[in-house]
C-alpha cells in the first residue's frame, strides 16, 4: 500500500436533532475522517446513531448542524437535482433489507439505478451490469428473480447494484443482519474484495463485531457521539492471536 | 496432555517412528500445532512404560533401535476412554479481565469505562487479525485451521458481548458498595449445630 493518503470523507460537527414533541438529540458533534480507499465501521448499540449518520453521509437527510464533505465538495452546498446527481455519480449503498425490485431479474435490479440515465452513459450498462454479477459469483443467476434467490445471494445482488455507477464512496448499513453467520461471512468477504478490488472508500455502520472486524480502522459511536477510534489491523502482532489460539 | 492421546491416536492410524509421529501430528492437527520432539519421545517412553504402546521387534539384524511404535491393547481401550470422555471448558472464573475491570469500580486513576473501552478495542483488533486469516485460509486445504479460526472468532463474538454487557450495567455495578476489610475466623469452618459467634459478626450485611 502507498503511503499517500487522501481524505475522501470528512464529517465536521456533524449533528442531528430531532423535534417531534421532545428533542432527541441524535447525532451530536460528531466528527470524522475516511481516506480513500478506506475500509472503516461505525460500531455502537442500537440507537446509537449509526444509521442517522449514515444517512447524513449519504446526504439523505440534512444535519441539523455541521457539514460533511465528500471527494473535496461541501455536500451542505448541494441541493436538489444536483445533489440527487452528486449522490448518483459518487455514493452506492447497500441496506440490510437487500431492497430489491422482486418483478426485476438480478440483471435488471443490477441496472436499475442507472437505467433512467442509460441514454447519457457512455458504457453498456448491460454489459457492465453482467460484469458486476459475475465479480460477486452470480453470472449464471443473473435472470433469476430476488424471490428465487437465497438472502445471501440477494444481497450479493444489491452490492453490485451499489457497484454500477462506479461510486467512490460505498455506504452500508447492517449488511448481513439478514443473514445467518455464514452467509454473512461471504457477503462480508465478498464487499471487501470488491471494494478493495476497485479502490472503493466504505463506511460500514454495524452493531455486529464480527462483521466490524472485516474493517480497517472502527468508529466506537455511543449516545449519539463518537467515543474512541481505533486502527485494527497492522501494527498487531500475531503473537497475541496465536497465544489466544491456545498455540503460543 | 493433549500430546499423550494425539499419539495413542496417531499410532492406532499407523505404527510408526517418534520422528514420523511429530510430522504425522502437525499434518492432523496443523503446522501451528507446535511440539518440540523431545516432548513426542519422552511421551512415547512414559506410554512404553505404562503398557500404552510397545515397540515391534524389529527385523533380525543390526537396526535394532529403529524400530516402529505399536498401540497396545491397554493402549487402545485408553483411547476410547479419551474419546467417550467430554472435555470440559475452563469458564475462566478467574478471568484477569474480569478482576481488573472490578477493582477499577473503586479504585485507581482509570475508569470502569475506559477499560471496557480498551478491552473492546484489543478483542476488536484480535477479532480483525482472525478474520483476516479465515478470508485467506483455503477452505478446500484448510479446514480444520478454519474451524479453529472460526471457534476462536465465536469466543471473541461472547467475550465482546460481555464486554457490552458489562458497560450497560455499569451504573448498576457502580451501585454496589466497595469492599471493606471483614475480619473472618480462621482455620476449620465449624461443625454443624456447633454455634459459632464470629462466623456471624460482620459479613454480608442483609
Amino acid at each position: 500500500m502507498s503511503e499517500q493518503t487522501e481524505t475522501m470523507i470528512v464529517a465536521e460537527g456533524l449533528t442531528k436533532v430531532y423535534t417531534d414533541g421532545t428533542e432527541v438529540r441524535a447525532l451530536n458533534r460528531v466528527d470524522l475522517s475516511v481516506e480513500r480507499g478506506e475500509f472503516v465501521a461505525v460500531v455502537g448499540p442500537s440507537g446509537g446513531g449509526k444509521s442517522t449518520l449514515l444517512n447524513l453521509l449519504g446526504t439523505l437527510d440534512e444535519p441539523t448542524a455541521g457539514r460533511v464533505v465528500m471527494g473535496g465538495v461541501d455536500v451542505s452546498t448541494l441541493q436538489g437535482d444536483a445533489l440527487a446527481d452528486f449522490r448518483r455519480a459518487e455514493i452506492g449503498f447497500i441496506f440490510q433489507l437487500f431492497n430489491l425490485v422482486p418483478i426485476l431479474s438480478a440483471l435488471e435490479n443490477v441496472m436499475l439505478p442507472l437505467i433512467p440515465y442509460r441514454r447519457q452513459c457512455k458504457f453498456d450498462l448491460e454489459a457492465r451490469a453482467r460484469e458486476l454479477l459475475d465479480a460477486v459469483g452470480l453470472a449464471e443467476r443473473a435472470r433469476h428473480l430476488p424471490a428465487q434467490l437465497s438472502g445471501g445471494e440477494q444481497q450479493r445482488v444489491a452490492i453490485a447494484r451499489a457497484l454500477v455507477n462506479e461510486p467512490e464512496v460505498m455506504l452500508v448499513d447492517e449488511p448481513t443482519g439478514n443473514l445467518d453467520t455464514r452467509a454473512g461471512d461471504e457477503v462480508m468477504e465478498l464487499l471487501q474484495r470488491v471494494c478493495d478490488e476497485r479502490g472503493r472508500t466504505v463506511v460500514l455502520v454495524t452493531h455486529s463485531p464480527r462483521v466490524a472486524a472485516f474493517a480497517d480502522r472502527v468508529y466506537f459511536l455511543k449516545d449519539g457521539a463518537i467515543v474512541d477510534q481505533s486502527r485494527l489491523g497492522g501494527e498487531r502482532s500475531l503473537e497475541a492471536v496465536w497465544v489466544r489460539l491456545g498455540i503460543g | 496432555m493433549i500430546v499423550k492421546h494425539a499419539l495413542l491416536a496417531l499410532l492406532d492410524y499407523t505404527p510408526t517412528y517418534g520422528y514420523e509421529l511429530h510430522g504425522l501430528m502437525e499434518a492432523a492437527l496443523g503446522d501451528h500445532w507446535a511440539i518440540n520432539t523431545g516432548q513426542i519421545y519422552s511421551t512415547l517412553s512414559r506410554l512404553e512404560r505404562d503398557g500404552l504402546v510397545v515397540r515391534q521387534v524389529a527385523s533380525v539384524g543390526e537396526a535394532a533401535e529403529r524400530t516402529p511404535y505399536d498401540l497396545t491393547k491397554d493402549g487402545k481401550a485408553e483411547l476410547e476412554h479419551w474419546y467417550n470422555e467430554p472435555v470440559p471448558r475452563d469458564y475462566r472464573l478467574r478471568d484477569a479481565f474480569y478482576a481488573k475491570l472490578m477493582l477499577s469500580l473503586f479504585s485507581g486513576p482509570v475508569p470502569p469505562a475506559d477499560v471496557l473501552q480498551t478491552q473492546r478495542r484489543e478483542l476488536l483488533g484480535e477479532m480483525h487479525e482472525l478474520t483476516r486469516l479465515r478470508t485467506e485460509a483455503d477452505p478446500a486445504n484448510e479446514l480444520p485451521w478454519l474451524l479453529l479460526l472460526e471457534g476462536a472468532i465465536m469466543h471473541l463474538e461472547a467475550d465482546l458481548r460481555w464486554v457490552d454487557m458489562c458497560e450497560a450495567r455499569l451504573d448498576e455495578l457502580r451501585q454496589i458498595p466497595s469492599p471493606r476489610y471483614v475480619s473472618r475466623p480462621r482455620g476449620r469452618p465449624p461443625k454443624r449445630g456447633q454455634p459459632d459467634e464470629t462466623s456471624r459478626k460482620g459479613g454480608h450485611s442483609e
